[in-house]
């Protein structure tokens, strides 16, 4: 007798497609930014793209790997994985172990590696939120009780985070109140902790002179063109050359000497000179329905943990590139993320898709228990449920038939 | 927020039900301890898997931890009077059954069917009819659909609203519910069975009278008119009533009747009568099956069924494997399969259900139950009893205590099957009706069943060398 059954739990395809298209997407742009590196005699051409294609292919062995393990096995592990994060995360600090990039320092050298500890800090933290949400039994709406438990380790990493790298701490704290927000804390608190985190902002720009003097770049970047002002107004002039259309790919001036970071974090401006405002649009369209079907991943799925992994995953990866994004438009002050994919960067590019990989586990495992019961079904001793047993010991002896 | 999230649940018996119903409340957001007095080795590869989302107890006895749950879900295996589940009710610990649960987190309105015989054919009637109606339907419980048993909490927990869940329920699984309020509730009838479990007839229909508690005037109750223990319980249900039985009546239900010389199924609600189906279109004979398919038209114009629907439905229905399965026919004589009948009044119904002569194998391990009324019956109708099982010879007595005496005994299904072959003639019956359990000779009554679809195949392949 054939009767329906409800759609199983599978994987996001288009989740899936959108990820290695942004993969290969990077490596592409990298590859265009590089000649440019090449032309001023810094490297051999193509060893920035060796670089990122390797890289990405890591990152796709990553998401296959990750994709395929059930990702309620690393529930047990959330306070594991956060004394080790803090641990690494209070490591990189110290200038014997941690090593600087460009004037920050975000990451431990393993050998030829370099490894960056907010990466795997961004993930530990949604699987402890997610975990805290069935630990809290439902207290999130009590300040004291629920919430602030949550809020100090949320604060902490972002904290710790905060010296060396503004611009992910604030992708830290803005996932983690979107994440508080889901598991139902209340909006009141909510408001008044992004006025909190807002002081916070404010007194981290204060503390560090640099930061200062990057306010007023940002709000007059053309005037001080030549002092502070000089990167962001370059990202503008980039972008606004770019016009509706773009240059053209691989015709953009200002990736030759004029624009920093032309590859990392401020790739977004090459891709508007090159690619216009259309190809910008497009980006962020498929930005946004990565996004999108993240947040599906979320809804669809019926277990709670799971869903709140994939969209706190979801929220990272979106935050991150909304923050990138508005930097190099100039909406808000210099801070600093790679655009996720797309920038030049391992361990970036690794860390991003190992989060994709864990939200396409959550699409396909979020029903456990349901498969393998399908297939133990065949043992006869299942099919009838109702045996009243016998006290004796130790043969369980069934009573009775239906 | 859940009602079960960061709760610490203790989940009793690690078989289907148990299985089924940690995953869901790990989903859930409960943290969820599953006890099995077992070992893991006896219990082998299929709890492993449960450890990635639960705790898991395994072997003692004595169940350590579970003062510290906040609920016990007792499996329907696990006695009332269990002191485990004794103690959680003195703590002051809820107790809730798997039913209960899902009944809480279903979102697809729930079609709830018990009663001592007749409950999978009715629950398999009605979902056919409400797929021949177009509308999306899970079986659930003990019935199998497809091959697959689906636990309820299962369904309950991927079906949508627009759903139906047709379940059948065990008055075990209804021992434990507090708002369990199914949107049609079904009980076919209440006859001694069980007795060796429930102690008494009251303590049964008890039991069973629990799936309509809760209902209110938005539900509906389908009870059969005919059976006194379900006629009884009319006025305890608080439920939109449909009566069900086997003459015309005023209320609103369904009945049989002569339509123009041609025997029809009829229904009233809202003041309107229709005619539903014709009788004759059943593929299943026997009065039995026209009660089941009564009940299951009843369910249906609760749900807002039309009667063409209900029509196509019915008439689609193939039978039910293991109950008054045909299985082959040799020289004439046709080999039914009906193992399924674990008591007397299934065996009697069985009988009756044939107006050609019967040759009657039956017997195995006796439930406790009088089997008077099956002696009677054999004594009017049986052309020839064979005797299995551990117990057939209390049938045979029975019989000869109504003057009847063409009995054989057999010691194994094929000497059972060639007796019975000897004894008939072209145009009989062969029907294996044991009114007992199968636990003698068998590990359940599906391997009963089995065992005589093969000697009939063997018998069969003699017979055509």
């Amino acid at each position: 007798m054939e009767v329906a059954r409800e759609r199983e739990a599978t994987y996001d395809w288009w989740l899936f497609g959108v990820t290695v298209f942004l993969i290969l997407l990077g490596v592409g742009v990298v590859l265009d930014t590089s000649f440019a590196r090449a032309l001023q005699g810094q490297q051999d051409e193509w060893a920035m793209s060796k670089r990122q294609g390797m890289w990405a292919v890591i990152a796709l062995i990553t998401l296959g790997m990750s994709m395929r393990t059930p990702y309620y096995r690393l529930r047990k592990y959330w306070f594991v994985g956060l004394m080790i994060a803090v641990v690494l995360l209070a490591l990189v600090l110290i200038p014997g172990i941690g090593t600087k990039v460009n004037g920050a320092r975000r990451w431990i050298k393993f050998g030829p590696v370099l490894f960056q500890p907010s990466e795997f800090a961004k993930i530990v933290l949604v699987f402890c939120l997610a975990a805290y949400s069935e630990i809290c039994k439902g207290q999130i709406r009590k300040f004291f009780k629920g919430l602030l438990p949550a809020l100090l380790v949320v604060f902490a990493i972002s904290v710790l985070v905060a010296k060396e790298d503004l611009g992910t701490s604030i992708t830290i704290m803005t996932t983690g109140l979107l994440m508080l927000f889901m598991m139902g804390a209340r909006p009141a608190h909510m408001f008044g902790l992004i006025l909190l985190a807002g002081a916070g902002g404010v007194v981290a720009i204060l503390v560090e002179p640099f930061r200062m003097e990057r306010i007023w770049a940002w709000l007059d970047p053309l005037n001080h063109a030549t002092g502070v002002g000089y990167q962001p107004a370059q990202g503008l002039i980039a972008l606004g050359s770019g016009g509706v259309w773009g240059k053209g790919i691989g015709r953009g001036v200002a990736k030759h000497m004029y624009l920093p970071a032309e590859h990392t974090d401020y790739i977004f401006a090459t891709i508007g000179e090159e690619a216009g405002l259309m190809g910008c649009l497009a980006l962020v369209g498929v930005f946004a329905f990565l996004v999108i079907r993240g947040l599906t991943v979320a809804h669809r799925s019926k277990d709670r943990f799971g869903s709140l992994i994939a969209a706190g995953l979801t929220c990272i990866i979106g935050v991150q590139a909304m923050l990138n994004i508005a930097v190099v438009t100039a909406l808000v002050p210099c801070t600093g993320v790679p655009l996720p994919f797309i920038s030049y960067g391992g361990s970036s590019l690794v860390f991003t898709t190992l989060a994709v990989g864990i939200i396409l586990s959550v699409s396909q495992h979020s029903d456990y228990g349901i498969k393998e019961a399908r297939q133990s079904r065949e043992s006869p001793a299942d099919r009838r449920g109702h045996r009243r047993a016998h006290l004796s010991r130790p043969q369980r002896r069934p009573a009775t038939d239906p | 927020m859940s009602l079960f999230s960061g709760k610490r649940i203790a989940v009793i018996g690690a078989a289907a039900t148990g299985r089924a119903a940690a995953p869901v409340l790990a989903r859930q957001g409960a943290r969820v301890t599953v006890y099995d007095d077992r070992s893991a080795e006896e219990l082998g590869e299929a709890v492993t898997a449960l450890r990635d989302f639960a705790e898991l107890s395994l072997g003692d006895p004595h169940y350590p931890g579970i003062e510290a749950c906040d609920l016990v879900v007792p499996s329907p295996g696990v006695p009332a009077d269990a002191p485990v589940l004794r103690a959680a009710v003195e703590r002051g610990t809820p107790v809730l059954s798997e039913i209960e649960i899902a009944y809480r987190i279903a979102r697809a309105p729930i079609v709830a069917v018990t009663g001592t015989n007749g409950k999978t054919t009715t629950v398999l009637m009605v979902a056919g009819i409400l797929k021949a109606a177009g509308r999306e339907t899970q079986v659930a419980g003990n019935t199998l659909a497809g091959g697959f048993q689906v636990p309820l909490i299962q369904a309950a927990e991927t079906m949508p609203v627009t759903g139906w869940i047709v379940s059948e329920i065990s008055s075990f699984q209804l021992e434990w519910v507090r708002e369990f309020r199914p949107k049609i509730g079904v009980i076919t009838n209440i006859t001694a069975d069980h007795l060796n479990r429930h102690g008494t007839v009251d303590a049964y229909v008890a039991a069973k009278a629990h799936l309509l508690d809760a209902q209110t005037a938005q539900e509906w109750t389908v009870l059969n008119l005919d059976n006194p223990a379900t006629a009884g319980l009319m006025g305890r249900s608080q439920g939109r009533l449909l009566r069900f039985g086997r003459q015309p009546h005023p209320f609103e239900g369904t009945w049989p009747e002569a339509v123009d010389g041609r025997r029809w199924l009829r229904g009233r609600v809202d003041g309107r009568v229709l005619d539903l189906a014709p009788a004759d279109e059943l593929r299943v004979p026997g009065e039995h099956t026209v009660e089941n398919a009564l009940a299951a038209a009843a369910v249906a114009l609760a749900a807002g069924c039309a009667p063409e629907e209900i029509r196509r439905g019915l008439a689609e229905f193939p039978g039910v494997p293991d109950r008054l399965e045909h299985v082959s026919t040799i020289n004439g004589v046709e080999y039914v399969n009906n193992t399924m009948c674990t008591n007397v009044d299934a065996a009697v119904r069985s009988v009756e259900a044939y107006d050609r002569p019967v040759v009657l194998i039956a017997g195995g391990r006796d439930k406790g139950l009088d089997f008077d009324p099956l002696g009677r019956v054999i004594a009017e109708r049986v052309k020839l009893l064979v005797a299995i099982g551990v117990d057939g010879p209390l049938i045979a007595e029975s019989a000869r205590r109504h003057g009847f005496d063409r009995i054989r005994t057999a010691d194994s299904m094929r000497e059972a099957v060639r007796a019975a072959a000897q004894g008939a003639a072209e145009g009989d019956v062969v029907l294996l009706a044991p009114a007992c359990a199968s636990f003698d000779w068998y590990r359940s009554f599906e391997a009963r069943g089995q065992d005589f679809k093969a000697e009939v195949a063997r018998l069969a392949a003699e017979t055509n060398q």
